[in-house]
């Protein structure tokens, strides 16, 4: 009983902790901008008919298409805005993979807001239902390997993905 | 030339004239990330967007019933709504009227203040990282100077001082990080970031930054200025022309970065700290 009400506490706090975050980051931010390209996040995926049968790995087009820029963006630049706030989703996916244990990642929101992102894109492309997502820092011309690959998510169905609530 | 800029200095930047026009600059930087999110409503915040608040909840599902109650009716689909509109109005009342006082001032920078910080919790903390975590930190300078001259007290040189440190410790704290990285120092960083595929940059950075020689030699002298620059920032304090000349680099940096990463609220965010360092450099000179 003693050790249930203290799991609670402790969920609690870790919440409570979450929401402190959220609003301490958004007052203090870290200044380290733009330090090193090579340890810049990049979100993959690849998708088949089932998980024995999936495509090669192929770049999230949300976080590397970017528009067109004209000079009138300085005043209105929706379009890449969006796709700098999936970019920094990727980046806390990332933190989640590097700080926390695999199974509190894998029952994260952050996990479920990017297998629902990956999900659309998959489903956009014509691909499926089966799909992986994996997290790596950017390898450049070369091809990946385990030591870039920051977390790698077991194989997933698009319409689990895009259910998920 | 140092008199002509003394006395545009004087006319700007002593703190009670100086703050206007941070509030003015600001709240640009307010309206358009405000209009930015408005625009991206659906792909953003919709239910099947990026961030959908039944998902996003479940962050905050083991806090206390009240708790959760409060963000729900504030991050919610309308609660938000209301939220990003009542931002748009405090923003709208900060470029308008920067020098009102009393009530209506107070109401003014507070909203915006709590709007802005409800909006970076919607988006978990980060939805543009740093330059929306600057313009929340010169909203709540803004903030606690126009409560304190609600209440008879002055605050406004504790405000402009604030702002200005605040600036001074991002370039600080980003020159630092960038001398301590390999690729900046061997002049690399630059083209690194340009080819990467999630920086977005166009094709013709790509082209200039690919050419053997040119690409590297342009690569790094401006990765060499853009850290030296950073890391001498204090010295724009030491007179009202090093600070001009140090603004004036600042509004081409950050143009520079809209041009080539596509951050556009970076330029409004910072501009609107450049008032209170001028107003400290003026200070400082006196």
């Amino acid at each position: 009983m003693t050790s249930r009400a203290d799991a609670g506490g402790g969920e609690r706090r870790a919440a409570a902790r979450a929401l402190i975050d959220a609003v301490v980051g958004a007052l203090a931010p870290a200044w380290s901008l733009f330090v090193s390209a090579a340890a810049v996040p990049l979100l993959q995926w690849r998708a088949g008919r089932s998980a024995d049968a999936l495509g090669p790995w192929r770049a999230a087009l949300a976080m590397t298409r970017a528009a067109p820029r004209y000079p009138w963006h300085l005043l209105h630049n929706a379009d890449e805005n969006a796709r700098l706030a999936t970019c920094s989703l990727v980046d806390r996916l990332a933190d989640d993979a590097q700080r926390l244990d695999a199974d509190d990642v894998a029952q994260g929101v952050t996990l479920a807001l990017v297998r629902r992102l990956v999900a659309r894109e998959v489903a956009d492309a014509g691909l499926g239902p089966a799909f992986q997502l994996r997290v790596v820092v950017d390898a450049d011309e070369r091809a990946v390997d385990d030591d870039d690959t920051l977390l790698l998510a077991p194989v997933d169905d698009v319409d689990a993905a895009l259910a998920a609530r | 030339m140092d008199s002509v800029l003394a006395s545009l200095a004087s006319a700007l930047t002593s703190p009670s004239t100086a703050l206007p026009w941070v509030a003015r600059l600001v709240a640009v930087a307010v309206l358009v990330a405000s209009f930015e999110l408005v625009v991206a409503w659906s792909r953003m915040v919709g239910d099947d967007g990026l961030l959908p608040w039944a998902l996003v909840r479940r962050d905050h599902e083991r806090l206390a019933p009240a708790v959760r109650a409060l963000l729900d009716l504030l991050l919610g689909a309308r609660g938000f709504v209301v939220v990003v509109v009542a931002r748009v109005f405090a923003a709208v009342a900060l470029l308008v009227s920067p020098e009102r006082a009393g009530v209506a001032a107070v109401v003014a920078a507070v909203v915006a203040l709590f709007t802005s910080v409800v909006v970076s919790v919607r988006f978990r903390g980060r939805e543009n990282g740093a330059s929306d975590a600057l313009t929340n930190l010169v909203l709540l300078a803004l903030a606690v100077a126009a409560v304190a001259r609600a209440l008879g007290v002055d605050v406004d040189g504790g405000a402009v001082v604030f702002v200005a440190a605040q600036a001074l410790l991002s370039y600080v704290a980003a020159g630092i990080a960038k001398l301590r990285s390999p690729s900046w120092r061997r002049g690399r960083a630059l083209a690194a970031f340009v080819a990467a595929a999630r920086f977005g940059a166009p094709a013709w950075a790509k082209r200039t930054l690919e050419r053997r020689v040119i690409g590297a030699v342009v690569g790094a002298v401006v990765g060499f200025v853009v850290v030296a620059w950073e890391l001498a920032s204090p010295l724009a304090l030491t007179s009202t022309t090093a600070c001009f000349a140090f603004c004036a680099a600042g509004l081409v940096f950050h143009l520079a970065n809209f041009a080539v990463f596509g951050l556009n609220r970076f330029v409004f965010a910072w501009l609107a700290t450049y008032p209170a360092l001028l107003a400290c450099a003026a200070s400082l000179s006196r």
